[in-house]
């Protein structure tokens, strides 16, 4: 079903496979913008958690006249593929390929980088991805202690319902190359060691040229700090943690904001 | 961990930071002021999954400037907000 303005289902070929994708095109009323936002999502549970600000942001870009297309990374979502499989190069694949699509229909990118997406989309454009924009979104710093929070993860759910499973044990099962069970995710050894190489600040110099946006979350009830060179900081919750989230439209609204406004005004 | 470490006396001034960090992490909000040291965690409070408490532990070595090993955490020291909080203290004591 097709109708002016509203989420279509897509499926974009790429080498890592076919990506089952959301396509959000601009709003009929709105001036459409020669650009599209494309998401690069959070990790495993994060992604699940944080698809609701996703959708209300896509919303907000469609009313902008900006269209966005949300791409289920290998092993996610619909995709037909195990998380298991799932391969750091297969989801940059899949960047490109869905980068390549919306070049296709005559639009520049902007990419949206949510969490461990941040890393992911700094390391495309590393790679070649050419991007109008990246908007970077509470990014993962460093790939080895993102990985080592997911193993705390596993070991804290074994708190409450035993036995008790240990981050040194998690290690060991993945240094013998065995997968783990994390939060309903099976993580391979080969994904959970190359991520553990990654940095942020490495790949951002890589990326060479494109203008790198950021926003922050400062604790809710806070003040957040003031904007400065690039950077901005949202009080709110984040949602991509929270097992009970509150609707993020503050934060949907920021990211819309900072993928639409002009340069100048996006790094305010 | 020893019963005699999370016996020990929970620090007010740790209280307080520990309050802090739940309104903020675990989004309680003002909630968080109405935890006291019986306060059941583990089992109880439902914001407290198994992604809120990962979040919640690198948030306690950010934040009190301690190393948080994973032998050391166990149900006992999530039992109540109180028992977390001694279990804090001694870190930061030690």
């Amino acid at each position: 079903m097709s109708r002016p303005g509203w989420p279509a289902y897509l499926s974009i070929p790429s080498p890592a496979g076919d990506i089952p994708a959301i396509w959000r095109p601009s709003a009929p009323d709105a001036a459409a913008q020669p650009f599209a936002a494309l998401f690069a999502p959070p990790f495993a549970e994060e992604m699940n958690r944080t698809r609701r600000l996703m959708a209300l942001a896509g919303q907000r870009l469609a009313g902008r006249g900006i269209a966005s297309l949300l791409p289920d990374l290998p092993g996610t979502g619909d995709s037909p593929q195990p998380f298991a499989q799932a391969t750091w190069d297969g989801w940059l694949e899949s960047l490109h390929a869905c980068a390549a699509h919306l070049n296709g229909q005559g639009l520049a990118v902007r990419l949206v980088g949510i969490r461990l997406g941040g890393l992911l989309a700094a390391d495309a454009l590393a790679q070649g991805l050419a991007a109008e924009r990246l908007v970077l979104v509470d990014p993962v710093e460093d790939g080895r202690l993102h990985m080592r929070h997911w193993l705390r993860i596993r070991s804290a759910a074994s708190l409450e319902i035993g036995p008790r499973i240990t981050l040194s044990y998690l290690q060991s099962r993945l240094e013998a190359g065995e997968a783990v069970e994390i939060a309903g995710y099976e993580i391979s050894p080969q994904l959970v060691n190359r991520i553990s190489t990654l940095k942020l600040a490495p790949l951002l110099d890589a990326a060479g040229e494109t203008p790198v946006t950021r926003l922050d979350l400062a604790p809710p009830g806070t003040e957040a700090p003031p904007a400065a060179q690039g950077r901005r900081a949202l009080a709110a919750e984040a949602p991509w943690t929270s097992p009970e989230p509150a609707e993020p439209v503050e934060l949907a609204a920021a990211l819309a904001e900072m993928v639409g406004a002009a340069m100048a005004e996006a790094a305010e | 961990m020893p019963m005699s470490q999370l016996i020990a006396k929970s620090d007010a001034a740790v209280e307080e930071r520990l309050r802090e960090l739940f309104a903020s992490v675990l989004g309680l909000g003002a909630r968080a002021g109405d935890l006291t040291p019986e306060t059941p965690l583990l089992g109880a409070l439902p914001e407290l999954d198994s992604m809120a408490i990962a979040t919640l532990l690198t948030a306690l070595e950010e934040r009190f400037d301690i190393m948080i090993d994973d032998e050391d955490v166990s149900a006992d020291i999530f039992e109540t907000f109180g028992s977390l909080s001694a279990f804090i203290s001694a870190k930061v004591a030690a």
